[in-house]
């Protein structure tokens, strides 16, 4: 699903230029599990957004579902990104202004989905998350691990391929962490891939293989018995 | 899609109030203002509007080049308009019209004082359009001694009587009959009217004089016929018909007489630029100037720009906080196109919300404004087909131009960076801060008008004018007391508080005539233009004017009734050494008149007028003022012993009077009008600036609330922090005092140059006007910066 040859992403600011992933070779099959660890500043926020096609790598080769992606414009990769790549972030990200219905919502609503069909998937969703009751709460009068299920929610709402989640559980506590762990086990279960970066061994736990990035590198990846390629 | 965006576009106009209520009511009173600025600007060119003809209506001008300067009279000769029909076919019909100030009519027992009386020809009704109510238009003004009335008047004079063949007598006695009522006069015409007498009650309507201007001449064309064609045949007419007249006068023909540079003429100007456009001697009311309809659009346009100014810098502002919202949209598959609609969308609504307030406040300010600006203004909304699909129009237009920066601005953000949270603002700050420097710099400008027209106006009416116009009660229509005026005069003398009195027929700031005259040995076509006042002994006594040299009329010489006094402006034009005793004689005439003295040159015109040559002739006859000099003390009490002698002498006629002083600051009536004008729209430009910049510091503030609680944890005074926070935005008043004083600077200078008698700008002005717009941002600012200053830093730190 996911495949980079000798990728590379420099940052260049007005004062120094900061090489934040280097020649990175990694290849992600589909309904994999993989957990992204390393230390603060190694590269693994930009190695999500650039699998999530919110950036380009600097040079090297990015495919994504078979397509060689690294030189895609914005609007090329917001139409691949739209349908086939669901977000979970550490600080939620959720729109203060919408209630819950809509923040889940509002990726059908960008891929034009009807009103009908777009009722059904979020009530699907917003049950199964257990959310249901929050509905018409704006973010800010739930608490964090409510929050973070609806993320979830919207995440997953439009039947992703491919999950990215950047320290899910860094807001939460332990008790509503791990039932966001179980939450993304569960849709790996069922078929989707999902790559997070996690600081917590524990949550890491629950992946396949485990990428250890080092200042840019990839240092080591582990497997796990669970997954056999 | 559009419904979730409306949705959230009225979710987020109700979350950010101060936001909201900020653009709303800038924006609100933004609008009103130019709607405002549109009633009148409207108003002033939809003059003549309601003659059927007045495409094809054009006024008959004559403007005269002699000795003494050029002039342009709205008056014409009294055989021209016959003349252009017979001579021209395109002239299609002619009319003339002559008012008399004031009338005194009785009918029955009652007496009033006609104050919009006209004499006209019967034609009047074929050049404008008047509707008769009663009577008939074709014949209604044909015989002498006949009269029609406005609606208003003959309810005033009959009540409910049918007033057609009713007879009224005017003051000489003759009974002049009822043929006609029409409707009231339009206001938005260039004269206005009450009454109508036949032309043919007057001999002067059919003096053949082609050298006098007496009537006001208006001709209607055939379609299709060429104004300027026309005009060009007129010094050919003129040489024909006045040529004869001006060889008996002068002894000189036309032809030689414009060889030496002099000229007769007569000019066309249409109906419909009266109103804007003509500024002509004699004009039956003063114009208006299509000056001041350009001056106030361009200030409506400015007000608003600082409105939709106001919109962009907060939403721009505030895009920090939305940043956020944007990122998730890109993340979750949003195009630009989607985020610019839902941008545009709650800009358009809040232009939605600001008009309707608009209305409001337009129609509770209107009769206000109506006021300032003398008009009677309508609003009349929905009169109109156009009102609602312009109003649309309106809201669109102005949505689109206030939110559209903000929305590109917006939607440009990199969804990877916002996430990041980093601050994305800086990009748009110094484009926030250029609009800041332009509102302020419209705002400073306004303010230096509104000085510069202050000072101005103050200064012509306490400048020296050469007389005493104070405590001068000023009794009008003093031939009512025909023969009796001096023991009138006695009478009034006995109180010990009336100073002085006298009998006029010319006054300072009043319509004075205008003659050729001709120095004692000068050849006969050496003519000088001078001004004439006709008055009694009393005169330069009872106005406080001072001689310069010689002596003014007395009773004691019984021969002054043949002696002139000359103002030092008329000695320097007719070049006269040692000019007590010498002769001047009125052109054409063998009569000649001895100078026995001058007085120092006093302002009897308007200050925007410098003083002319001025000739001063003992009035024997009526005369139509009396000047009377109070003392300070118990002015009303003078007032009514007045009003008790005059009832004393003359019972049955109205007493009417006016205070000179007063009379004198009507010459600056427009002037006055658009200084009221500019002061309230110059007031409500820097309201709306000064909101826009409360609500940027507000968002400022919150802005650098984390950096203020790291300099506040490292030891930054609340005076620190506030300097901090207050620089950005004082720079930007410096250097929008920097743009606008050259701009003012033009401006004002050229508005000056209308007047004769002028104020040197001053420096201080420009530094009174841009301190002012520095205290008001500062105190808006500030309010901010303390709050933000005083805030305890532990919360401000904790909050990332
Ligand atoms: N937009 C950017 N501009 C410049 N440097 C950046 C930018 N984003 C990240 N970096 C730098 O790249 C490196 C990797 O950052 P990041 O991927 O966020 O690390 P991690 O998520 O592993 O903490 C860091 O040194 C960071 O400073
Ligand atoms: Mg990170």
């Amino acid at each position: 699903m996911i495949k980079t040859v000798n990728m590379r992403k420099i940052y260049t600011t007005e004062e120094v230029e900061t090489t934040a992933l280097n020649s990175v070779n990694i290849e992600i099959n589909e309904k994999e599990f993989v957990a992204i660890m390393g230390p603060s500043g190694c590269g693994k926020s930009t190695l999500l957004n650039v699998f999530g096609l919110l950036d380009n790598p600097t040079d090297g080769e990015f495919h994504f579902l078979e397509q060689e992606v690294s030189k895609y414009s914005e609007r090329q990769r917001a139409n691949l990104r739209k349908a086939n790549i669901g977000f979970v972030f550490q600080s939620f990200n959720l729109i203060d202004e919408l209630t819950v219905y809509e923040n889940v919502e509002l990726p059908l609503l960008y891929l034009g989905i009807s009103s009908n069909e777009r009722n059904k998937m979020v009530t699907n969703v917003l049950e199964r998350m257990q959310i249901m009751h929050r509905k018409d709460h704006f973010p800010q009068q739930l608490s964090g691990g409510q929050q973070q299920r609806v993320a979830v929610s919207r995440a997953v709402v439009a039947k992703p391929k491919l999950i990215l989640a950047d320290e899910p559980t860094g807001n939460l506590d332990s008790a509503n962490g791990e039932e966001v762990m179980n939450i993304l086990t569960q849709l790996n279960e069922e078929g989707t891939t999902i790559v997070m970066v996690t600081h917590s061994p524990h949550d890491s736990e629950f992946a396949h293989r485990i990428i250890h990035l080092f200042d840019g590198h990839v240092v080591t990846e582990n497997y796990k018995e669970k997954f056999h390629v | 899609m559009l419904k979730n965006n409306i949705r959230i576009a009225i979710r987020n106009l109700r979350k950010y109030k101060a936001f909201s209520f900020i653009n709303i009511i800038g924006l609100a009173v933004g609008v009103a203002c130019v709607v405002l600025i549109l009633l009148y600007v409207l108003d002033d060119l939809s003059y003549e509007n309601f003659n059927r003809n007045a495409g094809r209506i054009y006024r008959v001008y004559s403007s005269a080049r002699i000795e003494g300067g050029e002039m342009k009279m709205a008056v014409t000769p009294p055989p021209l308009g016959a003349t252009l029909v017979r001579e021209f076919p395109e002239v299609k019909q002619y009319t003339r019209v002559m008012p008399t100030a004031n009338m005194l009519i009785r009918y029955k027992n009652n007496v009033f004082n006609e104050t919009r009386f006209f004499w006209a020809d019967s034609t009047l009704f074929d050049v404008f359009t008047m509707s008769f109510i009663k009577g008939n238009p074709r014949t209604a003004l044909n015989e002498p001694h006949t009269v029609i009335l406005t609606e208003s008047l003959a309810k005033k004079y009959f009540g409910n009587e049918d007033p057609i063949d009713q007879v009224m007598n005017f003051e000489d006695g003759t009974p002049y009959t009822v043929k006609g009522v029409i409707k009231d006069c339009p206001v938005n015409s260039h004269f206005h009217y009450d009454m109508f007498a036949s032309m043919a009650s007057i001999d002067v309507s059919k003096a053949n004089f082609w050298l006098n201007d007496i009537f006001y001449t208006y001709i209607v064309l055939k379609k299709g016929a060429s104004p300027t064609v026309l005009e060009a045949k007129f010094p050919e007419l003129i040489k024909k018909y006045a040529g004869p007249q001006l060889y008996q006068a002068l002894g000189i023909t036309m032809d030689d007489w414009r060889k030496k540079g002099y000229a007769y003429g007569m000019h066309l100007q249409s109906l419909n630029s009266i109103h804007l456009y003509s500024h002509l001697e004699n004009e039956m009311e003063p114009n208006s100037d299509i000056k001041y309809v350009y001056i106030f659009s361009v200030i409506a346009i400015f007000i608003l720009l600082i409105a939709c100014i106001n919109f962009m810098n907060l939403a721009t502002a505030r895009s920090v906080m939305r940043s956020k919202e944007v990122g998730v949209r890109k993340v979750l598959g949003s195009n630009r196109a989607q985020l610019i609609i839902q941008f545009l969308l709650e800009s358009i609504m809040l232009t939605f919300f600001s008009i309707m307030l608009a209305i409001v406040l337009v129609e509770i300010c209107l009769p206000y404004f109506s006021d300032l600006s003398g008009k009677q203004l309508h609003s009349a909304y929905f009169n109109n087909l156009f009102t609602i699909p312009s109003l649309i129009l309106t809201v669109l237009i102005v949505g689109i131009i206030a939110g559209s920066y903000p929305a590109f601005f917006l939607s440009s953000f990199r969804p990877v960076k916002v996430l990041k949270g980093k601050a994305i603002a800086e990009k748009g700050s110094w484009f926030r801060s250029g609009l800041v420097v332009f509102q302020f710099s419209i705002s400073i400008i306004l303010f230096i008008g509104t000085f510069i027209i202050d000072n101005q106006l103050n200064y012509i009416q306490k400048a020296k004018l050469g007389f005493n116009k104070e405590q001068v009660l000023v009794v009008k229509r003093a031939w009512a007391l025909e023969n009796h005026a001096q023991t009138f005069k006695e009478a009034l003398l006995k109180n010990h508080n009336i100073i002085n009195a006298s009998c006029t027929n010319d006054l300072p700031g009043q319509i004075y005539s205008q003659t050729l005259f001709k120095p004692e040995n000068a050849s006969s076509s050496q003519q000088y233009l001078l001004a004439t006042m006709f008055s009694d002994y009393d005169f330069i006594k009872t106005l406080d004017i001072k001689l310069a040299s010689g002596r003014y009329f007395s009773k004691k010489y019984p021969s002054d009734s043949l002696a002139v006094v000359l103002n030092q402006k008329a000695v320097q034009m007719l070049d006269i050494k040692d000019p007590i005793g010498k002769r001047l004689s009125f052109s054409g005439s063998n009569i000649s008149y001895q100078i026995i003295g001058i007085v120092k040159d006093f302002n009897f015109e308007s200050l925007h007028q410098s003083i002319r040559p001025l000739v001063l002739l003992l009035n024997r006859g009526q005369s139509s003022y009396m000047p009377i000099k109070i003392s300070s003390k118990n002015i009303s009490e003078s007032v009514s012993f007045i009003k008790n002698e005059w009832k004393r002498f003359v019972p049955n006629k109205p007493f009417e009077y006016f205070f000179l002083d007063d009379e004198f600051s009507k010459l600056y009536l427009s002037e006055q009008k658009t200084s009221e004008i500019f002061t309230a729209f110059s007031v409500l430009a820097i309201f709306i600036a000064s909101l826009g910049l409360f609500g940027l510091a507000a968002f400022t503030a919150e802005r650098r609330t984390k950096e203020i609680g790291i300099r506040k944890a490292l030891g930054a005074s609340i005076s620190n922090i506030i300097l901090l926070l207050s620089k950005e935005f004082t720079k930007c008043v410096l250097i929008a005092n920097v743009i606008a004083w050259p701009v003012a600077y033009y401006f004002m200078n050229n508005w000056l140059k209308d007047f004769a008698y002028r104020i040197h700008i001053s420096l201080w002005t420009f530094i009174l006007a841009g301190c002012l717009a520095l205290i008001i941002a500062l105190l808006t600012v500030t309010l901010h910066a303390i709050k933000a200053a005083m805030a305890n830093p532990i919360k401000s730190l904790r909050y990332e």
